[in-house]
């Protein structure tokens, strides 16, 4: 059975502008790449795009063959656009959207106990430091290895083992607080 | 007192022996820290188990539309001529000034070997025939500068200036010329796949941008028929006066009824450093106001030479237009935010 181009390929695919590579790229990657915009930025939505852009930009360096699978690989780009947006942005103003408040609907109140509690930590996760927020994120959540957040980062990984730590600890206190 | 960051460490065997064989003797001994330890276990799996938002539907046809779509809205021709033309000069390092005004088309042989056609249209990027270009590089390396209808044509340190002289010469093809330097051909095609590959970047970095635009900002909404009147600009703006009581410490900043839906924008007067704004009472309050409704919150926190600002921005439509709560009611409220920053929009 033949198999369409975009699968065979996708990043010769989206190379050559084909829909249905990059349909196949977000799809698969898109929920990370925004969640990482939605907990390292204040304008995730403009984070989103310009994050794509580097991408765009890089995916002829990708590697197939090298160690970084492509999620991984995209996620560092993203990482490390993040890092950059904020370091431009320094200490301006943030927009924080209020989770929970778009809809007034009687249910609403309503959430199962582990939505309750991932709310929290979400919650939590806010009130961490930005730097520790992106270590634990980037590699609790998204499983990438602290050596390629150091290069992201741009710190010895012994700052990003520590800035883990305290980072666990300090979301372990918040949650023990907030019970 | 809890060694937090100590059984962290323990957990990823980042702690040195003997404080290990320490701390674990204290989890065998001291329940609390054993519940501290149990607790930044199960942590690390919750961790893992957050969800990721998904990015809003319009988010993603905007930025595959921006990733796919090529280059509309941009003459197809001169896309193509402006392009090419950088490929060529890319291609070989070639020096071009673009006329500043409208010359007339010449061609130029170099030494017998190799057509350079000169081909400078009112639109500048579209100065040099691509081929020609390429062609003549197959024989020689040379320097094009055209400027007001002059060609200099440079080879192995000679210059030559030639005028550019009406009637034109067609622009020639090198075919002939490749054929002839098939290690140079090589070279080249080489180089032109790698700028193809180039272009092909470039085109979808210009389309993705203005997807990215496109969703960025958003798409203004018309006020609905038939609107309840509790939405309208007069019933909006009551039902979030009505709202807002003076213990609250709260003023109305400005409301934005451009377009639809209203967007009321309100200050705290006293803010506290590390206070939350309890934005919950006062969009509850807002949408008891309305007799019900979606409803969204924006807070923002910023600096200015006084100290803290707090502002907040509700915005409410009927339950059955919660969409209008989307993608331009966003933008439309970071914009109005942002214009309260002392750095501006």
């Amino acid at each position: 059975m033949a198999t369409e181009p975009a699968r065979q390929d996708p990043i010769h695919a989206a190379l050559q502008g084909e829909r249905q590579a990059w349909a196949m790229l977000l799809a698969d990657h898109g929920p990370a790449v925004y969640g990482l915009c939605r907990r390292f930025a204040d304008d995730p939505d403009d984070a989103y795009q310009s994050a794509w852009e580097r991408v765009v930009r890089a995916l002829p360096r990708f590697d197939p063959a090298g160690t970084a699978s492509l999620r991984t690989w995209i996620l560092t780009i993203t990482h490390r656009h993040l890092v950059d947006r904020h370091r431009r942005r320094g200490t301006r103003g943030t927009v924080l959207p209020l989770v929970g408040l778009a809809s007034s609907e009687p249910d609403a109140e309503q959430l199962l106990s582990r939505r309750q509690r991932q709310a929290r930590l979400e919650a939590a996760l806010q009130r961490l430091p930005d730097p520790q927020r992106r270590v634990v994120v980037m590699h609790h959540l998204h499983g990438v290895p602290l050596d390629d957040i150091a290069h992201g980062e741009g710190v010895p990984v012994g700052t990003v083992k520590s800035r883990l730590h305290r980072g666990r600890a300090r979301l372990a206190e918040l949650m023990e607080g907030s019970r | 007192m809890i060694p937090w960051e100590d059984l962290s460490r323990l957990l990823a065997s980042d702690l040195p022996e003997a404080e290990a064989e320490a701390l674990k003797a204290r989890i065998s001994a001291e329940p609390e820290v054993a519940a501290a330890y149990a607790q930044l276990q199960s942590l690390q799996g919750e961790l893992a188990d957050l969800d990721d938002p998904a990015p809003p539907p319009a988010l993603d046809v905007a930025v595959l539309d921006g990733l796919t779509e090529g280059p509309r809205g941009v003459g197809g021709a001169w896309k193509v001529a402006a392009v090419s033309g950088w490929l060529a000069a890319a291609a070989a390092g070639l020096v071009a000034v673009w006329p500043a005004t409208p010359v007339q088309p010449v061609s130029i042989e170099v030494d017998g070997h190799a057509n350079v056609g000169v081909v400078p249209e009112e639109d500048g990027m579209k100065a040099i025939a691509a081929s020609s270009v390429v062609g003549a590089l197959a024989g020689a390396m040379l320097t094009v500068s055209v400027y007001e209808g002059t060609a200099t044509v440079s080879q192995d340190g000679q210059t030559r200036t030639l005028q550019a002289n009406a009637p034109s010469l067609a622009v020639n093809e090198p075919g002939v010329l490749l054929e002839s330097e098939p290690d140079q051909v090589r070279s080249l095609k080489k180089q032109v796949a790698d700028l193809k590959k180039q272009l092909a970047v470039t085109r979808l970095e210009g389309v993705l941008t203005k997807g990215a635009l496109q969703a960025h900002e958003g798409t203004p909404q018309p006020w609905p028929d038939g609107l309840p009147p509790q939405f309208s600009p007069a019933g909006f703006e009551s039902a979030v006066r009505d709202a807002l009581l003076p213990e609250d410490g709260v003023v109305v900043e400005t409301f934005d009824c451009t377009e639809f839906p209203c967007i009321a924008l309100l200050r705290r007067v006293d803010p506290v450093e590390g206070e939350d704004w309890d934005a919950r009472t006062l969009a509850d309050a807002v949408v008891d106001n309305l007799g019900g409704g979606a409803i969204s919150v924006n807070r923002a926190n910023m600096d200015d030479d006084e100290g803290l600002v707090q502002l907040m921005a509700i915005s409410a439509v009927p339950k059955d237009q919660r969409e209008a709560l989307g993608q331009r009611t966003e933008y439309r409220t970071r914009a109005l935010m942002e214009a309260q920053s002392p750095e501006g929009p």
